[in-house]
């Protein structure tokens, strides 16, 4: 299996698949300078995924500043969770904005739109 | 690669335009942070931290904080990748970030081969010359079926930074030399909308 695991840095996110949960969690900024190294293993993780071996996948999307590119691969990442959906696989996705960012509401709302895929929408109150 | 006369000329116009934002300080104008050469990644995250830093110490409301840091990422990251080099990898670029009562400014100015101007003035004005809400939908048409270029670039900066400063995105191209112009912008996030 291919390890996307990574770690947060300043502009990228921590990715973390926990195999029994079966749950992908993408959290912190992104804004990196070359998000396909970021992304690119999500979507081959997809891509070589075996809905004949685990039906069920979650995804917990919880970003603090994104940048376009970011958006274009989540959106990738998305469509290609529908296609999975779609061939039979449970998917879960839930999608934590922090509590005033609207535009980040707004994005988890067009991602939904354009994979017809419903989004459990979690606002998260400032820790500070 | 550019000759040494034209490198001059541009230097020139950026460093004053530079300059002129400078002199228009004043304690109801103030500078939140400036950078002006050459523009990197940690450059990026440098400025998105002071920035974050000052707004939260500033007291401004966590909306205005994100669309002010959306905006910084967006235009910078297009520096960055977009503007055209003057000498080998080096850019000549610069970022200033100032408040006053009316709310936040980014301007910013790069370089950029003369060759270019047409499809960049295409591109922006088509973006200017519609609604709101056709712009949200343009938005969303293009991560519909998202697609990378041949850079890594997934090519919604411009429509992104349009869309979230609004009546508040102005740019110009002036002409610097017969193969290179200056690509102005200026980016306002006003107070009145974030009451």
């Amino acid at each position: 299996m291919i390890n996307i695991n990574r770690a947060e840095t300043n502009d990228s996110p921590s990715i973390i698949f926990d195999e029994e949960k079966r749950t992908l969690s993408i959290s912190g900024n992104s804004y990196p300078e070359n998000c396909e190294l970021i992304y690119e293993p999500i979507k081959a993780f997809l891509d070589n995924y075996s809905i004949e071996e685990n039906n069920m996948l979650n995804f917990y999307f919880h970003f603090n500043l994104i940048n376009s590119t970011s958006t274009v691969y989540v959106a990738q990442i998305i469509v290609k969770v529908a296609e999975l959906a779609q061939e039979g696989l449970s998917v879960f996705i839930r999608w934590k904005y922090d509590e005033y960012d609207e535009e980040m509401l707004d994005l988890g709302e067009k991602l939904s739109s354009i994979s017809k895929l419903p989004i459990d929408y979690v606002p998260v109150k400032d820790e500070d | 690669m550019i000759d040494q006369k034209e490198y001059e000329i541009c230097c020139n116009e950026i460093l004053s335009e530079y300059q002129q934002i400078k002199s228009l300080l004043t304690k109801n104008n103030v500078a939140i942070c400036q950078h002006i050469g050459s523009f990197s990644q940690d450059i990026l995250i440098s400025i998105v931290s002071l920035v974050e830093r000052t707004l939260i110490q500033n007291g401004e409301p966590v909306r205005l904080q994100k669309r002010l840091s959306y905006l910084i990422i967006e235009c910078i990251q297009n520096i960055i990748f977009h503007s055209d080099k003057l000498t080998g990898e080096d850019q000549l670029a610069y970022v200033f970030v100032t408040k006053n009562k009316t709310g936040y400014t980014i301007n910013a100015a790069n370089s950029l081969e003369s060759k270019n101007i047409k499809s960049l003035e295409k591109k922006i004005n088509g973006f200017l010359d519609v609604k709101r809400d056709i712009l949200a939908s343009l938005f969303t048409n293009k991560i519909q079926q998202p697609k990378i270029d041949d850079l890594g670039h997934g090519g919604l900066g411009l429509l992104t930074m349009v869309s979230k400063s609004g009546k508040g995105f102005r740019y110009e191209i002036t002409k610097a030399s017969q193969n290179y112009a200056i690509f102005h912008l200026e980016l306002k996030v006003k107070y009145k909308n974030f009451r």
